[in-house]
């Protein structure tokens, strides 16, 4: 857990510090690279695994209700910050 | 939405690929460092981020709440999926829940984190689930935003994005919140994207 969070630091000051570097602004693109790589990868694992290729479907409906789970849990949520602290002024400055 | 199609795309081509070959070495030590150079290349994008300094300059307080909302509203109902869902615990399903949309990070993260702890076949199974889920809430909320706001007002459809709501979702939050929304969505994303790595790595590790 702590190398994840200390490589991301690490690249946060790196990137601070070489903001002004217009190069650097091109790292967006290079990340989707590397996302598309490492989703290649995971698909790869998943592909040669047949206990989770033949169970896809089982796989979908547990996703699903975390999903439906996720976004009903934030809206309801929203609504209720939404209710008890922004609708009294009618905007979002409150 | 092409970005999101294109990953989509290598995903699918990846479980082809694995269906049809296999190879001699270590794939999961392999995605390990490609991992570890994603972390370092989003710490990048995150401090050359020139959005941060205007985010910083309109900060306010309460706008925090809007993403505590979020965090918390998907904690808490992504808990009730671990009462559900007897295969998993409760920290298992609120790791999933705590990807916010971002489906690529979260899911590698869960695989490579929770390996340790369950072993190699229940972690990429997680680690898919939560592929999937993340998958399904961008598209839900993409899809489902008039839905959304219609039901639970102006401010769910920027919760209910997760980090979606300062990149692919602002649009459709711009045309149902409304142009004022704008800040508080991006400010939302970037706390929200910042958060994914710090929250995952905490549910896989309870």
């Amino acid at each position: 857990m702590f190398i994840f969070l200390f490589l991301m630091a690490s690249g946060a000051v790196v990137g601070y510090r070489f903001r002004c570097v217009s190069k650097i602004h091109k790292v967006t693109s290079l990340i989707q690279v590397v996302i598309c790589f490492l989703l290649f990868i995971l698909g790869f694992s998943i592909g040669t695994n047949r206990l989770i290729m033949d169970n896809l479907k089982y796989f979908c409906e547990q996703a699903a209700l975390i999903a439906g789970l996720s976004i009903l849990g934030s809206s309801v949520a929203a609504l209720l910050v939404y209710q008890l602290f922004f609708k009294k002024g009618g905007d979002y400055e409150g | 939405m092409k970005g999101s199609l294109a990953i989509l795309l290598f995903f699918l081509l990846g479980c082809a690929s694995g269906v049809y070959y296999h190879v001699d070495f270590d794939i999961h030590q392999l995605s390990v460092y490609v991992l570890y150079v994603l972390m370092i290349l989003l710490g990048i994008n995150l401090g050359c981020n020139q959005d941060l300094k205007g985010f910083a300059r309109s900060f306010n307080l309460k706008l925090l709440l809007v993403p505590v909302a979020t965090v918390m509203g998907t904690f808490l109902f992504s808990a009730l999926a671990g009462f559900i869902l007897s295969r998993w615990s409760i920290f298992d399903c609120i790791a999933v829940g705590s990807g916010f949309a971002y489906y690529s990070v979260s899911s590698v993260l869960i695989t490579q984190l929770k390996t340790p702890s369950i072993g190699m076949q229940l972690a990429t199974e997680l680690g898919t689930i939560a592929l999937l889920a993340n998958i399904f809430r961008e598209m839900v909320a993409l899809i489902g935003a008039p839905l959304i706001y219609r039901f639970f007002g102006r401010l769910a459809p920027i919760s209910a994005a997760g980090i979606g709501s300062a990149d692919i979702l602002l649009a459709s939050i711009s045309k149902y919140s409304g142009k004022e929304a704008i800040p508080i969505a991006v400010m939302h994303g970037i706390l929200i994207n910042v958060s994914v790595p710090f929250f995952v790595s905490l549910f896989c590790n309870l």
